[in-house]
């Protein structure tokens, strides 16, 4: 057997360019569907046409003048030939521009949303993994999995508008209700505990709870009411633009990545739960517990280790997939990156600007892919690179 | 400062080009430029940059003549005064053919533009004084002139030598109006400064709106949302009821709307059996209870339209008054014209049950229950209307103009002149021959209404102009190749602490008057 380490860098970029070059017959039938689909999907000046000012020999003109008569093979090869080229054309909607302005513009944005998207869903989905596996059948194991297969199946634009709606709540009724109900579940759970176990630190979670119970009551309506906490909406406040390191920046950040998160949280919590649970009853595992290792560290030095190799893999692959989940969450908070771009101009039937971006996303699948491979056999030395 | 939720993302700024003709980007434009005229909030033309509304001798018929006097205190925002020059400047920038502009309407009927000559031919001041010549008498004049046509007046001193396709796709515009556009972030926001040199300082509060930042977000509830969390403090609400009524739930925030030029009708297919027969379109327009579509789906934000025409416009009729529900009516139209209740109460003729497919837009609850409601008012009354949702790409992309339908539900809109000529004469059929080009998707022709469109073209004054409308709009009542339902609302939900606005029923838009905004008080 032998690992990319023994390969070494040679193989494994051996490997990277036949997947690369194994790809393009695969990009290039995207390019082809995506094109089809897009030059099918929408009348480019149907928004003219609804425009009684704008008459017929005006509409004839301006479709002459953009070339929209053109049948789609040939549109396609023409933007084809200029696409390898580099020249990704003109925008059909934004004034003539090249289409690549746009999008370069628009890149950041998702770039920002979808890393730390991506970083959060990492850690937490690891996290949330690790805990309920090291409380299997448990109750706290339990909430984990409802909370995780509610997160999977509800839409992204739903889960989106909740915490829209979430935001708005707080604004206009303040963190009284969250208090009340943090106090309320607290108080309960420790009232439970106390009665079961009759622990002294169940009480004093019991007295926290009521305590935060009655400060939630006592100022109802008046912890932060008429406050924006979290917006709903853009990237950055007028007053804040471009602002990278700011609260506001911050507070328009939080709601978007929590919506593009929530979905691969709760698979990956799911998945790393089960992988997380095959190495704690692995025989390598149950020799450090018999050399006496502290539970924490063979939990941390054994168990998420071995696990984390399948986890890398399917994070690897899911980033990619990501980005559909970007083109939800933008439109839900108008965030002004590539998937509402994507979504305006596939509606206006601008084509070099969507598809360029459609082969930006599927280049990101491609890459994703290899990077998965090759971090697999780095991780795991038994697989091997062919 | 006010910022404004907008509902939409304009790709770029230039509302003449075909690109830039979109309602956010023409709420961002109509701060800074200006015309010649423009529209009131009751619908009616007022001056902006012309001193008045050319009337008496400034128009000379045969063919027209129609002099504007400019103000001559009017300046663009650079100090630069606001000359003649610039009208002739605005024409031929419309009128080259290198240019995408979105519609040469009316602008293509314009044969010289004159400075220094008054419509008699006698000389007048150059800077202030121009005379538009048409190549015959052209009674829509005033919308090829007015904000309300979606039309502006250019500064040829910043425009010369550039070109208009792209030298203000993406902010750079120089304007007379009184804000001054100093950031555009493409798909984010532009932000409109208040000109402190503004030359119309009477219009001008004694607190002005320093800054309008007009946000693009992504969808009406999006623009709702950030006016509720006071991320906005107005937005423009599209006539959606529902988001109006959410609107008018939000404290400290006032709703005013008023009835636009965009109005919701059927289009009957007059050349698609059984619409065909007249007495068949009187008995539809009988069977269907207008009032109760206003009443239930849209809680009164809009009133019932009695015409095909707006009663702000010139000549207006309420002439489908008279088209109540009334059963008895229908029974008399069509049972005049042959048919006679069938045993499940639809009428029949000729062994053929009286069913109307009715295309509606698939991607608005509001009009897919409007379609039904009408198919279950019609019901009752004795004919079967089935609705059809329909994307509005197909609709509009071939089914209109293929005439491939019966009824057909849409909103149509335009300026605010009157002229229906485009919609209804005779020769604008599309047809395979004028490879469908052409607005009468009605397929209605009738050699008497045809003139007395033609004439109502070229009838420059308005009191012979408005007997003739009162014709037309006879003839189609009696002959219903529409049915009006209701006018769209244009409506406005702000702030309470912003005062001066005024929503406005034409393509003005609710920006017609920003220069007497205020806050606070």
């Amino acid at each position: 057997m032998r690992g990319a380490a023994a390969l070494g860098w040679r193989a494994a970029a051996g490997h990277a360019g036949r997947r690369a070059l194994g790809a393009i017959p695969m990009l290039a039938a995207v390019s082809v569907v995506a094109y089809v689909l897009l030059y099918r999907a929408a009348d480019p000046v149907a928004r003219l046409r609804q425009s009684p000012s704008v008459r017929p020999d005006d509409i004839e003109r301006l479709i002459a003048q953009q070339g929209l008569d053109r049948p789609w093979y040939v549109g396609y090869w023409r933007w084809l030939s200029g696409f390898v080229r580099g020249e990704w054309g003109v925008s059909a909607t934004n004034g003539g521009v090249d289409a690549i302005t746009p999008i370069a513009r628009a890149i950041p944005a998702t770039i920002e949303l979808a890393l730390i998207a991506l970083v959060l869903s990492v850690v937490l989905g690891t996290a949330l993994g690790v805990f309920a596996a090291t409380r299997p059948r448990s109750a706290a194991d339990h909430a984990a999995g409802v909370a995780a297969w509610a997160g999977a199946a509800t839409p992204v634009f739903v889960v989106g508008a909740l915490l829209q709606l979430g935001a708005i709540a707080l604004r206009e009724h303040g963190w009284s209700a969250p208090v009340f109900a943090l106090g309320a579940a607290m108080a309960l759970v420790g009232l439970a505990r106390a009665w079961r176990h009759r622990r002294r630190a169940a009480w004093i979670v019991a007295g926290i709870g009521a305590g935060l119970v009655a400060v939630a009551v006592a100022l109802w309506g008046r912890m932060g009411a008429g406050t924006t906490t979290f917006y709903t909406g853009q990237r950055y406040s007028f007053t804040h633009e471009g602002q990278w390191f700011s609260v506001d920046h911050l507070q328009h950040l939080v709601l978007p990545v929590l919506t593009l998160a929530i979905l691969n949280i709760a698979i990956w919590s799911r998945y790393q739960r089960a992988v997380m649970l095959d190495a704690l009853r692995s025989d390598h595992v149950l020799a450090a517990r018999a050399r006496g290792i502290p539970e924490r560290r063979v939990v941390l030095m054994h168990g998420l280790r071995a696990s984390l190799g399948p986890l890398v893999m399917l994070v690897a692959l899911d980033a990619g997939a990501m980005l559909s989940g970007v083109v939800v969450t933008e439109a839900v908070f108008s965030w002004p990156g590539m998937g509402s771009l994507l979504r305006d101009a596939a509606v206006d039937r601008d084509i070099n600007v969507a598809m360029g971006i459609v082969m930006i996303s599927a280049v990101t699948m491609v890459v994703a892919g290899i990077a998965a491979d090759l971090l697999q056999t780095a991780l795991d030395p038994r697989v091997e690179v062919r | 400062m006010v910022v404004d939720a907008e509902d939409q993302v304009p790709p770029i700024l230039n509302v003449l080009l075909a690109d830039g003709a979109t309602v956010p980007a023409q709420r961002v434009v109509s701060n800074v430029l200006q015309n010649l005229l423009t529209v009131d909030d009751d619908g009616r033309y007022v001056p902006q940059l012309a001193q008045r509304v050319p009337a008496g001798d400034d128009l000379r018929e045969g063919p027209l003549r129609v002099t504007f006097h400019l103000r001559p205190e009017a300046r663009w925002s650079d100090g630069r005064p606001v000359t003649s020059r610039d009208v002739v400047f605005t024409w031929r920038t419309m009128m080259d053919p290198a240019n995408e502009v979105a519609g040469r309407s009316g602008w293509d009927r314009i044969t010289a533009v004159r400075p220094g000559r008054d419509a008699a031919g006698e000389a007048c001041d150059i800077d202030t004084c121009v005379t538009v010549s048409f190549d015959g008498d052209y009674a829509p004049w005033r919308d090829v002139f007015s904000v309300a046509g979606g039309y502006y007046v250019l500064p040829r001193h910043i425009l010369a030598g550039k070109d208009f396709n792209s030298v203000w796709n993406e902010g750079g515009i120089v304007g007379s109006g009184p804000y001054v556009l100093s950031e555009y972030r493409p798909r984010v926001r532009a932000v409109l400064r208040r000109d402190p040199d503004y030359w119309d300082a009477s219009a001008v509060p004694d607190d002005p709106v320093d800054t309008i930042v007009v946000n693009f977000l992504q969808s009406p509830e999006a623009a709702l949302k950030a006016l509720r969390e006071d991320a906005a403090q107005m937005m423009s609400p599209p006539p959606d009821p529902a988001l109006i009524a959410r609107a008018r739930e939000l404290p400290d925030v006032r709703v005013e709307s008023v009835p636009s030029v965009f109005f919701e009708h059927i289009i009957i297919n007059t050349q698609a059996s059984p619409a065909d027969d007249p007495a068949v379109r009187r008995a539809l327009a009988h069977a269907i209870d207008r009032q109760e579509i206003v009443d239930v789906l849209l809680e009164g934000t809009a009133p019932v339209l009695q015409s095909l025409l707006r009663p702000f416009q010139l000549g207006y009729r309420p002439v489908f008054e008279g088209y109540t529900h009334d059963p008895e009516a229908v029974a008399r139209e069509l049972e005049g014209a042959g048919w006679s209740r069938g045993a499940d109460g639809i009428y029949v003729r000729d062994g053929r049950r009286l069913v109307l497919p009715l295309v509606v837009p698939s991607e608005g609850e509001l009009r897919l229950s409007t379609a039904r409601l009408i198919a279950s008012q019609a019901r009752r009354a004795g004919i079967e209307v089935r609705p059809r949702p329909t994307s509005s790409d197909r609709i509009f992309g071939s089914l209109i103009a293929e005439g491939d339908f019966t009824l057909l539900m849409v909103a149509f809109g335009g300026g605010v002149d009157p002229s229906v000529t485009g919609l209804l004469s005779g020769d604008q059929i599309p047809t395979e021959a004028n490879g469908y080009a052409g607005q009468n998707v009605y397929r209605y022709a009738d050699d008497r209404l045809d003139a007395l469109l033609a004439r109502s073209d070229r009838q420059v004054d308005d009191g012979r102009r408005a007997a003739t409308f009162a014709e037309i709009q006879q003839i189609i009542a009696r002959q219903v190749p529409l049915i009006p339902l209701y006018q769209q609302p244009n409506t406005v939900a702000a702030r309470e602490s912003i005062r001066g606005i005024r929503a406005n029923p034409s393509q003005a838009e609710v920006f017609w008057n920003s220069a007497e905004w205020a806050v606070g008080g």
